[in-house]
């Protein structure tokens, strides 16, 4: 159908114009009139604007990521993932947890790009040529490495019989009786330690899991609220590439790959939903770290842990909220988490902090000069006293 | 021809002369892709094309265990990513060694970096700056604009297709992506325009 030239541009034709670089499936498939989209927007001074403005901020994003200087960090994952990942035979939640590392990272992104288009199962008609004509296309050479291999396979398979034949050769002290039950016994007592330790190796516990998260806050505390059972640490200032703060961390590269793996298992777990959140926190993902938890708060009702995370979360969506209105009403909403969890124990420690810290920055002084005083009172020293210290001279 | 997996059990149980010529046969082409491409990526004029897809072969039919393990029926496509990772790991290894054994040689030091990624180029102070105040400004929209599930997917292919360049076919093959061209498509553009819509707003306030 052909287009009417007095309509505006649709958004999408708007990327279309804009992309160059757009598939041609989407022309084939939506029947988009270049020509005719092109000619309406040369005549219609509103789709021109639109289509300057869209063609240039495609530009400035493009620029983003020309020719950055990219040096490996300490929780970059070994060079040789980055081809696993591009070729899709890392499970499903391993893979996500690295691509969200590549999307933030100028030394992982670059390389999963080159093992993409190395691996990228399309081949051009002009490298299919080049490969026809390669020797190893020829049979005769094909037809010599079959015979290599083949040989190489016997030799393998003859030192490995020769191997088990030097192990069950019998010996000497075989022919003491005792020995005919012990060694059995021990070989699988052994199994069973080596099974155990190999599960322990790979099945990270949720306890273990959340002391790397809290490490991973100690070591790039990304904002003022404290978090449950993490030891100090200054806060990060907020700049420079997304997730800044936490791309160094290989302790929440680690803390993530586990609470993948677990949730792929038991999706519904609060213990590593609310893992999950906390890692989402630290990486300013608010709006995800919420549902998390909410979904926790479901099956785990009344947990005192995820009332505080939640307060910690809205707090945080607060303050990246632009509507003044929203804005107030998530923070309502961590000062009642808070007075919850205050009222039935007024002596825990995160929780007075955190309501001072909302107190302050709903500009509330005198509730967080008294927050911090009340705090004082059951903290006596260390560096989030010397912090607490700090604010109460800062708000007075 | 035989069915995949009887040729496989073949080659890894009975492993004949015969069994691995079709295999080397079957695969040769996509083998040869991959060593292709990744040997451009360290040194466009090297000879070395036949002797690293030879290479691929002989470690492939070195791990027997492994090519039984790593082949199940229902996911045939999981074989072939086996066979790329070996093959791309292979000319890794292969130009690595190379390169270590010149600065062994005393000539000019080639960092893996520079070797194998191009040589970066620093960008001045006050670009880096600009760049990074317009990153955190980005990706706070889309943190604002995305929620749900697909948040962390959708920024993901935001910024590969922006930041570094990956094609949106190629972000949509990767595992935990799985969209089609027109699907990553079309969350590029709608993010773009979000985008654009966010930052006439802040330039106007």
């Amino acid at each position: 159908m052909a287009r009417d030239p007095n309509s505006h541009l649709s958004s999408e034709e708007l990327a279309w114009l804009a992309d160059q670089a757009a598939s041609t499936a989407e022309t084939r498939d939506r029947s988009l009139d270049r020509a005719e989209a092109e000619a309406h927007s040369r005549v219609c001074s509103e789709c021109g604007l639109l289509l300057k403005a869209e063609g240039e901020v495609r530009e400035r994003l493009f620029r983003l990521g020309s020719q950055a200087v990219s040096f490996r960090k300490a929780g970059c994952p070994d060079e040789q993932r980055w081809a696993e990942v591009a070729a899709g035979t890392l499970p499903e939640a391993e893979a996500r947890v690295l691509l969200q590392h590549a999307s933030s990272c100028d030394h992982c992104g670059p390389l999963l790009r080159e093992r993409t288009e190395d691996l990228n199962p399309e081949i051009s008609a002009e490298d299919q040529e080049l490969i026809g004509r390669l020797p190893s296309a020829s049979r005769d050479w094909q037809a010599h490495l079959a015979s290599r291999m083949a040989d190489v396979q016997q030799a393998n398979r003859s030192e490995s019989r020769e191997a088990q034949a030097v192990q069950v050769r019998p010996s000497r002290r075989q022919t003491f009786s005792w020995l005919r039950w012990a060694v059995p016994v021990a070989a699988v007592f052994a199994v069973a330690v080596l099974g155990v330790l190999t599960w322990m190796q790979r099945s990270p516990s949720l306890s273990s899991t959340n002391q790397l998260i809290a490490q991973a806050y100690t070591e790039q505390r990304p904002f003022e609220w404290r978090f449950p059972d993490a030891r100090y640490g200054p806060v990060r200032q907020r700049r420079g590439a997304p997730d800044p703060r936490m791309d160094e961390s290989p302790a929440l590269l680690e803390a993530e790959s586990s609470i993948a793996h677990a949730l792929a298992k038991h999706p519904d777990d609060p213990g590593w939903l609310q893992a999950k959140a906390r890692t989402e926190l630290l990486e300013g993902n608010y709006g995800v770290a919420i549902e998390a938890l909410t979904r926790a708060e479901s099956s785990s009702s009344a947990d005192e842990s995820l009332q505080l995370d939640l307060a910690i979360a809205y707090g945080e969506r607060a303050r990246s909220q632009t509507n003044r209105s929203s804005q107030f009403a998530d923070y309502d909403r961590a000062l009642q988490l808070l007075n919850q969890i205050l009222a039935r124990n007024p002596n825990n420690e995160v929780a007075l902090f955190n309501r001072a810290v909302v107190n302050e920055q709903m500009n509330k002084r005198a509730e967080a000069v008294s927050d911090w005083e009340r705090y004082l009172k059951l903290d006596s020293e260390g560096a989030w006293v010397d912090e607490a210290k700090k604010k109460i001279g800062n708000a007075r | 021809m035989r069915p995949l997996e009887d040729l496989i059990r073949a080659c890894a149980e009975r492993g004949e002369a015969s069994d691995w010529e079709e295999f080397v046969s079957r695969f040769h082409s996509l083998i040869a892709s991959v060593v292709l491409r990744t040997t451009r990526r360290w040194d466009v004029t090297s000879p070395a094309v036949d002797d690293l897809i030879q290479e691929t072969y002989l470690k492939i039919c070195g791990d027997q265990k492994r090519l039984l393990t790593e082949f199940t029926p229902h996911h045939p496509e999981a074989f072939y990513g086996y066979l790329k990772v070996v093959a791309s790991n292979v000319v890794h290894d292969y130009f690595r060694a190379r390169h270590s054994q010149k600065r062994g040689l005393g000539q000019p030091e080639v960092s893996l970096d520079e070797a194998g990624s191009g040589t970066p180029t620093a960008r001045d102070g006050a670009d880096e700056i600009h760049r990074d105040i317009l990153l955190r400004e980005v990706d706070d929209i889309l943190r604002s604009t995305l929620s749900g599930e697909q948040q962390s997917r959708d920024r993901i292919i935001f910024w590969l297709y922006y930041r570094y360049g990956l094609s949106a076919a190629d972000i949509g093959r990767l595992p935990s992506i799985s969209l089609t061209v027109k699907g990553v498509e079309s969350v590029i553009h709608r993010l773009t325009s979000s985008v654009r819509e966010h930052l006439a707003e802040r330039e106007v306030s």
